[in-house]
Order: structure tokens, then C-alpha cells, then sequence
């Protein structure tokens, strides 16, 4: 228990942060992120030290959240399940030359609540790719093991998904931002 | 920003170094774990080893106890539970308070100026949500002072100039947050708790009723020499 809290608990805010990601609402993001802590804390034996916490916890997070998924779907509950098939989708980046120019100012421009609901939208392993890569700022090693796939998998998927994200945030921003384009 | 990195990988495109910032941007966007907090703690209490054990125990033990006595048990059970359990201090979280200190730094221009320990007492006790009182004696050039809501709860900021350097000192009820384990270092018979997330180091510690956390860019040195150099 002690290892848990020294070890673990500081990353109590991460692990809360990631679970918003993955659900619509505040209370699913809490249960996720305790269920996610308490099994952590039922395995801390098998965490081996020196290794990264924030990785192992987010493994956990991980598999929980597909769990949750698939229980949902068995009560009849719709939710997509994490899909590891991306090729049919419509080619990402299709409005990319909206954000060339001074792509910083205009990112900035928008609110934290638009680019997670944009997150949000993504196909579940792209989302998880830009949540460990770019939110957590984990290496493409670290994220791969998180993921269980090869670092070139999360390369390209990081690059992908940031296009897709710019085509949804471009999607659901408001007219008056697509006008006043600095 | 054309050609940036993401930590050590190879160069993005501008575009994609641009929205990978944005979203860094979310990792230190504040989320209140004060509820989960409270939740995980409670789960944990219950399958703390021996805690479920012991109510089936517990049950037989209590059969040959006559009512009286058992009316007795309960009570001081009960007197007990109202003396030691009655603080549920929250555990403050290493990274929150990282982000506490970002945003107070970047945010001094628009603090309440204050220059002595009277001047920030006066404009915080003007504050909503009320304030806990600053301590008598703060070392280092005070700069300005602000009320952060921190898992719910009002905590006392001020930002002081240590050796050229922006340092926070947040002060909170003792009964209200605790410091997380972590290494301690004793310094004049007191007792500092440190710790480091996202690049900020802290001090932390807990006296007289009140909590308190010194923490910046500074190294542990310096916090743990500004944090001995307060007195309540």
C-alpha cells in the first residue's frame, strides 16, 4: 500500500486527465480512472522498479477502458470498440491548407473544450497515439509498449491522427473562426 | 517552429509540430481529483488487508456480548470514529501543484500586488471562499499574492523572488490537505517532505495547523532553505 501511494497516487491526476479523454462525462472518467487505480494497486507487486509508472498505469487505464467497452456492448449499451483497421477511411488532412500560413496562432485560438471534443472523435487508437505522444509527451517507444505495436505503427499513426484531428477541429469550429482567419 | 521535435523523435512538419503543441498544451490542463480522491481512498480502506476480515469475525464475536455492553461498544466506537476520523485531509498531488505554479507564474501581472505578509493577508481575507492566514515570517521579495481553488478547496498563493527566481508559496488547513511520501529532510528540528513533477521541485510540509508547499525552478536547496526561513 505504501509503494502505491508513493509510486502510484502522484500520477492520480494524470490517469484522471486521460480518462476525460475517453469518456463523454465526468463521473464515467472518474470511475474509469479508479477502477484503473485500484487494479493498479491490487497488482503493485508486479510493477517492477525503475520502470515508468505513468506507462504501466496507462496500460492499465487502457485495457480497463476496453473492458468497459466491451461490457457496454454486451449490455446492449452502444459504443464503438477499439479498431485496429484505419485504411478505409477518408484521407486525412483535407483541410490543411486552412492552417498553413500560422498554424500556432490559429491552434491557440481555440479552447481546450473543442480540441478534447475533437479528440473525442477520433477512432479509439489514433485518440490513445495523440493522448500518450502529444498530451502525455511519451516517447514513440514508450507509447508503443503502452499500445502493444510497433514504433513505426505509432509514428504513422501519430502523423495521421494529427490530420485528422485539424480536419475535425476545422469541422466543428465556429464559422466566425473559419472567417477571421489571422 | 518549422522542423519541431516531438522530445526525441524525428522532425514534424510545421503543421503537425503546431497541433502536437496544442495538445501538449491539455497535458497541463487542471483536473480536480479532489471526488476521486475521496473515492479511491475509501475503496482502499476497504480492501486494506484485514478490513473485510474481520467483519464476519467481528459478527460472532459480538453474539455472546449482551445488548448493554454491545450499546457501550458501539458508543465508544462511535465517540472514537468522531475524534480520528473527522479530518479527511486530501492528499496534494505533486503534479496539480506543478500546474498551480505555472499558472500563478504566468499569471503575476494579473495577481494581487502585495509586498509583505499584512498586505497579502488584508487582500486575501477580501477574497471569496475565504483564506488561511499567511505566516508570520516569509523569507525572499514578495511580489504577489492570489486565492487558488486546489481539489476543492481555497488555498493561499504567494509568488516571492528567491535568488532571482519566482517561488510559490501556497498555504492550506492541515486538516484539509496533507503532503503525499516522499523523502523527508529535517532542517532545524523541522520536518520537509520534498518532491519534483513536470520540472518544478517542492517543498512540503505540515505544522501548527496549517499545510504548506514552497515550489519552483528553484533546486531543493534554496525551497528547503525559503521553507525553513518561514515561521507561523
Amino acid at each position: 500500500m505504501e509503494r502505491f501511494e508513493r509510486l502510484a497516487w502522484p500520477e492520480m491526476a494524470v490517469m484522471l486527465r486521460a480518462a476525460k479523454f475517453l469518456t463523454r462525462r465526468d463521473d464515467q472518467a472518474e470511475d474509469l480512472a479508479q477502477e484503473t487505480m485500484l487494479k493498479a494497486m491490487r497488482a503493485m507487486d508486479r510493477f517492477i522498479d525503475g520502470s515508468d509508472i505513468k506507462a504501466w498505469l496507462m496500460t492499465i487505464l487502457r485495457r480497463t477502458h476496453i473492458d468497459r467497452l466491451r461490457a457496454a456492448q454486451r449490455r446492449g449499451v452502444e459504443q464503438a470498440l477499439p479498431s485496429e483497421v484505419e485504411d478505409d477511411r477518408p484521407p486525412a488532412g483535407r483541410y490543411d491548407d486552412y492552417f498553413r500560413g500560422e498554424p500556432e496562432q490559429l491552434m491557440n485560438r481555440l479552447d481546450d473544450e473543442t480540441v478534447i471534443e475533437a479528440m473525442r472523435q477520433l477512432p479509439d487508437e489514433i485518440r490513445w497515439t495523440l493522448l500518450l505522444v502529444d498530451v502525455e509527451r511519451m516517447d514513440h517507444a514508450e507509447a508503443a509498449t503502452v499500445l502493444g505495436v510497433p514504433v513505426g505503427t505509432i509514428k504513422s499513426r501519430a502523423h495521421r491522427g494529427r490530420a485528422m484531428l485539424r480536419d475535425r477541429l476545422y469541422a466543428q469550429a465556429p464559422e466566425r473562426f473559419k472567417r477571421n482567419k489571422p | 517552429m518549422i522542423g519541431g521535435r516531438n522530445e526525441q523523435d524525428e522532425p514534424m512538419d510545421r503543421l503537425d509540430a503546431a497541433t502536437s503543441a496544442r495538445l501538449a498544451k491539455l497535458g497541463a490542463m487542471p483536473v480536480d481529483v479532489s471526488r476521486l480522491q475521496t473515492k479511491l481512498r475509501r475503496a482502499m480502506d476497504h480492501e486494506r488487508p484485514g478490513a473485510t476480515m474481520n467483519i464476519s469475525r467481528w459478527r460472532w464475536s459480538w453474539r455472546p456480548v449482551s445488548g448493554i455492553a454491545a450499546m457501550f461498544v458501539a458508543a465508544g466506537l462511535i465517540g472514537w470514529l468522531a475524534i480520528s476520523g473527522g479530518s479527511q485531509a486530501v492528499i496534494a498531488a505533486p503534479a496539480e501543484l506543478a500546474q498551480l505554479h505555472e499558472q500563478a507564474s504566468r499569471d503575476v501581472p494579473a495577481m494581487m500586488r502585495a509586498t509583505s505578509v499584512d498586505e497579502a493577508n488584508t487582500l486575501l481575507a477580501g477574497q471569496l471562499g475565504g483564506s488561511k492566514p499567511l505566516p508570520n515570517q516569509m523569507p525572499g521579495r514578495m511580489h504577489a499574492c492570489c486565492l487558488r481553488q486546489f481539489a476543492g478547496m481555497a488555498l493561499s498563493c504567494v509568488m516571492i523572488e528567491w535568488k532571482g527566481k519566482m517561488v510559490s508559496v501556497a498555504v492550506a488547513d492541515a486538516d484539509q490537505l496533507r503532503s503525499p511520501p516522499g523523502r523527508t529532510v529535517e532542517r532545524g528540528g523541522r520536518r520537509f517532505t520534498l518532491h519534483r513533477a513536470n520540472g518544478v521541485n517542492m517543498v512540503m510540509a505540515g505544522e501548527h495547523g496549517r499545510w504548506l508547499c514552497v515550489m519552483g525552478d528553484a533546486v531543493d536547496e534554496d525551497l528547503l532553505d525559503i521553507a525553513a526561513g518561514i515561521r507561523f
